[in-house]
């Protein structure tokens, strides 16, 4: 039977909420069924709710001659922003990532990056279609996910 | 931006690749072949222009019709060194046409027992043509070229794919797709989208309706002369769309200065259009063997037709204005939206982007806000619109048209087309309003206080060009939106949820001119614009106006993140 390929993400002092121009460190972990071509962490962000999800590699660290079982330390320099945010519409979410080719994504971990030291929360005061005359009515604060 | 497939295998994404490649490859192969048979018919025509000028004999000179079509055959001699040739190629590439006139036109040019200018080839003097090769083909080139471009473009930027995916460790991915680049693209491809418009409108236009109505108007000076008509009938032209279209295809013969020409117009129109009694009308009127009267260009006496009136029809080939002025006006509301585009990025206006950052932190003091259209795009896109609309809305209603005229009224369609027909009325009203919104009060904001930022405080002025004594009372709000894009099947739509609103004025005494404190939430989200999805600040004026249209204004904010340190 093959082993499966695992990894984790690992941030220093189990941090998960940062402000912009933090610096992000932690370690990542993995174990492969055989010699991977290629490994790196990504710290990258995405969205999701009612629009089509869009996505964004912020930074990569790619990782020298890794091994089949192996772990390595990383350092990212957090950005201004996106803010960590989630409104009755699109949620943004930060996360780092571990990816190994061929094998796809063993591990991610999510982050908050706020200057408040929390998710924003953005209320819905007004809806609206893109049609005329589909105006919903003022709903409930509430996350987009 | 950067776009990352997490789960894709390479593998998956490989096989996509190639098989792109292939296609790709496959469709610059076809181009390339056509490429090659195009341009060695473009070359041996244009030879003909180093050929040497001689003088020739015309021996024969008439007007054939091969199946349906009509050549000008032609033969004639010339000497070369003593030696003599004889040939009967009129031009390198020409074809027999349906146009009746333009036989007897050439042979008029070049009568039997006439010495006329040849070219014979220097190298082989046996090989010889009356007239040079046209021109105007070396642009069929452009056809398997665009074929070559495409197949070629697209493998080039699957390479330039391919050697970009691998980053550099631990920078960040996607340096070079800023947001300004994208806008050009956006902008390039947009001409492009409306030159299409613009291209056909342009390409119906003039044939269909441009030059017959010049022609008619020239036509006043020409000589009537005696004709006998040698075949009438109504020609059917079977229709994909369903009703086949007719038209008056009639050949005469006529003399002029002792020599015989023929013609097959009736009048200026070409193509042809729907309604079979008037054609048929005109054709029973002309039966084979009718002696009438033509009418005849004194300058080019193979140019004649029967009738020089514009028939009710003619005004048909009107309708790919629309598409011109749509073509056309899109054109201009793209380009003037990227100018202003760019001077709002220029004044550090531009929503935020992540891999903008930098660029936007230089923005701050006094901004005068500019307005997200102005009255004037606003009249120009209303137009554009309602002639869009109507403009498709109006062939079906045409097509309607004539059917209830001629008492067969298609039910089915009249209740289809009633909504239609319905917004084309509300959008052509839309045009006067937005007329009449040109001649109210234009208002000019400006914002204090530095960078926006969550948190921040800012003074708002404003003060009105223009009568502002008009407006009864106004509101000013600043707004932050959230803006999500998604695709349900074929269509895409846009939800938007309102999350912040500010109301900064919201009075009936100081209109003419004020200030008030923009003061932004410690806790809001700064502007952001992703392909999907967008946060964005602005605000909205209402002035209100009695009886006349008020002004609404919208002018966009730029909310930036907090300066890291600041």
């Amino acid at each position: 039977m093959t082993m499966p390929a695992v990894g984790t993400v690992e941030i220093d002092e189990g941090r998960h909420v940062f402000a912009p121009g933090d610096e992000l460190s932690g370690a990542v972990r993995w174990h492969l069924p055989e010699d991977p071509e290629r490994v790196e962490v990504r710290l990258c962000w995405r969205t999701e709710g009612r629009g089509d999800a869009d996505h964004d590699v912020v930074a990569r660290e790619r990782f020298e001659a890794p091994g089949r079982q192996d772990w390595r330390p990383f350092t990212f320099r957090l950005p201004d922003g996106p803010y960590s945010f989630s409104g009755s519409l699109i949620s943004l979410i930060w996360e780092l990532e571990l990816v190994a080719e061929p094998f796809g994504a063993l591990g991610r971990s999510e982050i908050v990056v706020s200057p408040t030291g929390a998710e924003l929360r953005l209320p819905a005061l007004e809806t609206e279609d893109e049609a005329p005359g589909k105006t919903g009515k003022p709903g409930k604060p509430g996350k987009a996910r | 931006m950067a776009r990352i497939q997490v789960h894709v295998g390479s593998g998956g994404r490989g096989f996509g690749r190639w098989l792109s490649a292939l296609l790709l490859l496959a469709f610059t192969g076809v181009g390339v072949f056509a490429l090659y048979a195009v341009a060695v018919d473009v070359w041996r025509g244009v030879r003909t222009y180093s050929w040497d000028e001689a003088r020739c004999t015309v021996v024969r000179s008439e007007a054939v019709e091969e199946d349906g079509a009509y050549r000008f055959a032609v033969t004639y001699r010339w000497t070369r060194d003593g030696a003599r040739y004889s040939g009967s190629r009129f031009r390198p590439a020409y074809e027999a046409s349906d146009d009746v006139s333009e036989p007897y036109r050439l042979a008029g040019r070049y009568p039997a027992g006439a010495e006329v200018r040849c070219f014979v080839d220097p190298d082989r003097p046996g090989e010889a043509t009356l007239e040079r090769y046209h021109l105007g083909r070396v642009f069929l080139l452009l056809v398997p070229l665009a074929f070559v471009a495409i197949g070629g473009g697209g493998l080039w930027m699957l390479w330039r794919l391919g050697r970009g995916e691998p980053p550099l460790p631990g920078l960040p991915a996607a340096t070079g797709g800023g947001g300004g680049g994208k806008t050009n693209t956006g902008t390039g491809c947009m001409v492009a989208f409306f030159s299409v418009f613009l291209a056909a409108g342009l390409g119906l236009l003039v044939p269909f309706f441009v030059l017959p109505v010049m022609r008619t108007f020239e036509a006043r000076d020409w000589r009537p002369v005696p004709a006998t008509v040698l075949s009438s009938d109504v020609g059917v032209h079977p229709s994909d769309e369903g009703d086949p279209t007719y038209s008056v295809d009639v050949v005469f013969r006529y003399e002029l200065d002792g020599r015989e020409y023929r013609s097959g117009r009736y009048d200026f129109m070409i193509g042809s259009t729907g309604g079979y009694e008037r054609k048929a009308e005109i054709v029973e009127r002309l039966p084979p063997g009718t002696e009438t009267t033509a009418w005849v260009d004194p300058d080019d006496p193979a140019s004649a037709v029967l009738s020089r009136e514009m028939r009710g029809d003619l005004w048909f080939g009107l309708l790919p204005a629309v598409f011109v002025v749509a073509g056309g006006g899109g054109i201009a509301f793209v380009l003037l939206g990227a100018r202003r585009l760019k001077r709002r990025r220029e004044a550090g206006l531009e929503e935020w982007r992540p891999e903008a950052a930098g660029e936007l932190a230089a923005g701050g003091g006094e901004v005068v806000l500019e307005a997200k259209s102005s009255p004037l795009g606003k009249l120009v896109g209303a137009v554009v619109i309602a002639l869009f609309w109507n403009g498709i809305v109006g062939v079906f209603v045409w097509k309607w048209w004539q059917e209830t005229a001629a008492g067969s009224m298609d039910g089915c369609l009249t209740v289809f087309l009633i909504p239609f027909v319905l917004v084309g009325v509300l959008l052509l009203v839309n045009v006067p309003y937005q007329v009449l919104a040109l001649f109210n009060p234009r208002p000019v904001l400006t914002l204090d206080g530095g960078r926006l930022e969550p948190g921040c405080r800012a003074t708002l002025s404003w003060r009105f060009r223009g009568s502002a004594g008009r407006i009864r009372h106004l509101k000013i709000v600043c707004r932050g939106l959230e803006e999500a894009t998604y695709r349900q099947g074929t269509d895409t739509h846009t939800k938007t949820s309102t999350f912040a609103e500010i109301v900064l004025a919201d009075t009936s005494l100081e209109i003419a001119r004020g200030h008030a404190s923009l003061h932004l939430p410690e806790d809001t989200m700064h502007s952001f614009e992703a392909d999907h999805n967008k946060i964005a600040w602005s605000l909205h004026l209402h002035g209100t106006v009695d009886r006349w249209p008020d002004v609404l204004d919208e002018h966009p904010l730029v909310v930036h993140p907090r300066r890291v340190g600041g």
